[in-house]
């Protein structure tokens, strides 16, 4: 077990872990406190250095003035309890959960020449586990197959998509906080669906939508032409004036039904009877690109 | 943050003015609150490191007073936005303490390992932490599986040096350290926030 000492850490972290602890000469604890709030640098650092110094004491790998500092000053606050309470469980249910088989990062990207530093029976171990999940995949697959003909027959299919959307909603619920709240409310309202095609170069006129009064929430389905994108993020924009009304979560794409596509729900207190369009961009390694753009009309409700 | 109130300051605001504080920390950017929310965290934390005993009233009212300004002046020249930010809360940070010098504090003892001795404590201590662990159990079960592989990754077997994992796992992801921090700490702080979300519901 590695103790959490300050000559194993960078600078820049023991300055930080000082501050935390209150430790820092006051010019130094100023200076930090503008820069944990004006810096968005500093204050990601920040957390995830108090992150890893609470867990560092959740497991008993403080010593010395740190940890006399840690219980004397930072368990003074009772938010920062609860932090190290949350801590506790959080990295006990961690450990509960299984590991990912690709953290060996030289494993899943091995190139040519380190094959030969492998000893053989690695290799040979690696192959029939490899077959052995080939056999298991396989039947794996037969079964699935089976199971999705028989869906096709019966309709499951629709119950799959049902399960989709309430999956999708109880992501974006966990993923972004501040949306926790409405999500909430939307996950118990009742579910309006629309389909919506990409727009095309021919002048099609807009779908019109009339959504009952006592609804929530409006769903929709942007139906894709591919599905060449991961993930994706969609903004309701009002083409009058330019200005993006809401913007989704990021979601990723169904290809339970015919063609693949992105569903999402919009509060429908946002909609007025007017021209919309849902505006869907794809995300790359590094930043989002427009996809299609969805126009819609609304109805009075 | 609408309705508390913190010292002798006037809570009472209208939409139009959150509106406004919302749009001047967004700065040009479209941020859907995200700003507002991260701004008011940065607040909490500050207020909680100088050891306030109402570390989120203070935050409130620190963008209460930038919302006024903003209703009275109708813009802020300082920039960015959270600068402006940190200018207000030392202020209210120096009220608070000159508020607390004025007022004798007869129950300021705030220890750690404070222990309630008497049963009927611990039961319900108990109690609490059974419902905290199935409110994780249930809040974890609705990450993404990649969220939960990243999670693991990143935070898992907390007893050894991390740091090796984690430059693999930026490596895997194709992103830097500090990104992946980012992206850790976010979900870390979506369950946590989750957590006590479900734990008041119930």
């Amino acid at each position: 077990m590695n103790t959490f000492v300050p000559r194993g850490l960078a600078d820049e972290d023991r300055q930080l872990i000082r501050y935390i602890l209150g430790l820092l000469p006051e010019k130094d604890a100023e200076r930090l406190d503008e820069q944990s709030i004006a810096d968005d640098e500093v204050a990601a650092h920040l957390r995830a250095v108090e992150n890893d110094l609470v867990d560092a004491y959740v497991c008993g790998r403080l010593e010395g003035e740190w940890l006399a500092r840690f219980e004397s000053w930072y368990l003074a606050s009772p938010r920062r309890r609860d932090k190290v309470a949350f801590a506790r469980q959080f990295l006990n249910a961690i450990d509960r959960l299984p590991t990912h088989a690709a953290t060996d990062v030289t494993s899943s990207t091995s190139f040519p020449g380190t094959v030969s530093r492998r000893p053989p029976f690695v290799w040979l171990a690696s192959a029939a586990v490899l077959l052995l999940m080939c056999g298991v995949l396989f039947l794996q697959d037969v079964r699935l197959r089976r199971g999705l003909l028989d869906a096709q027959h019966d309709g499951a299919a629709r119950d799959e998509r049902g399960r989709e959307l309430a999956r999708q909603l109880g992501e974006q619920r966990v993923t972004n906080d501040a949306l926790r709240q409405e999500v909430d409310r939307l996950r118990t309202a009742r579910p309006f669906a629309v389909v919506l095609r990409p727009e095309t170069r021919a002048a099609v006129p807009a779908s019109v939508i009339a959504v009952p009064t006592d609804l929530d929430v409006v769903a929709f389905e942007l139906e894709l032409e591919a599905n060449d994108f991961s993930q994706y993020q969609v903004a309701l924009k009002d083409p009058a004036t330019g200005r993006i009304v809401w913007r989704s979560g990021v979601v990723t794409a169904v290809s339970s039904r015919r063609s693949p596509a992105v569903a999402v729900t919009v509060p429908a207190s946002l909609l007025r009877p007017q021209h919309y369009s849902l505006e869907l961009s794809g995300r790359t390694s590094e930043a989002f690109t427009a996809v299609g753009s969805y126009a819609f009309q609304m109805q009075s409700r | 943050m609408l309705s508390q109130e913190i010292g002798q300051e006037e809570p009472t605001l209208t939409e139009v003015a959150f509106t406004r504080l919302l749009t001047w920390l967004d700065d040009g950017t479209d941020s859907d609150g995200e700003k507002y929310l991260e701004a008011r965290r940065r607040l909490v934390s500050y207020f909680d490191r100088h050891n306030r005993p109402a570390p989120d009233a203070l935050a409130d009212d620190t963008l209460n007073r930038i919302c006024r300004t903003l209703e009275q002046s109708g813009a802020i020249a300082t920039k960015p936005p959270l600068r402006y930010c940190y200018v207000v809360a030392r202020f209210v940070l120096l009220e608070d303490l000159r508020r607390e010098r004025r007022h004798i504090q007869f129950d300021d003892v705030r220890h750690a390992n404070a222990v309630t001795s008497s049963a009927s404590a611990d039961d319900d201590a108990a109690a609490v932490q059974e419902r905290r662990l199935e409110c994780l159990d249930q809040c974890l079960r609705r990450l993404k599986p990649e969220q939960q592989e990243l999670i693991v990754d990143y935070y898992g077997d907390a007893r050894r040096q991390r740091i090796d994992r984690r430059r693999g796992l930026a490596a895997r992801l194709g992103i830097t350290m500090n990104a992946l921090s980012i992206r850790a700490w976010r979900i870390r702080a979506a369950l946590e926030s989750c957590v006590g979300a479900c734990c008041k519901n119930r």
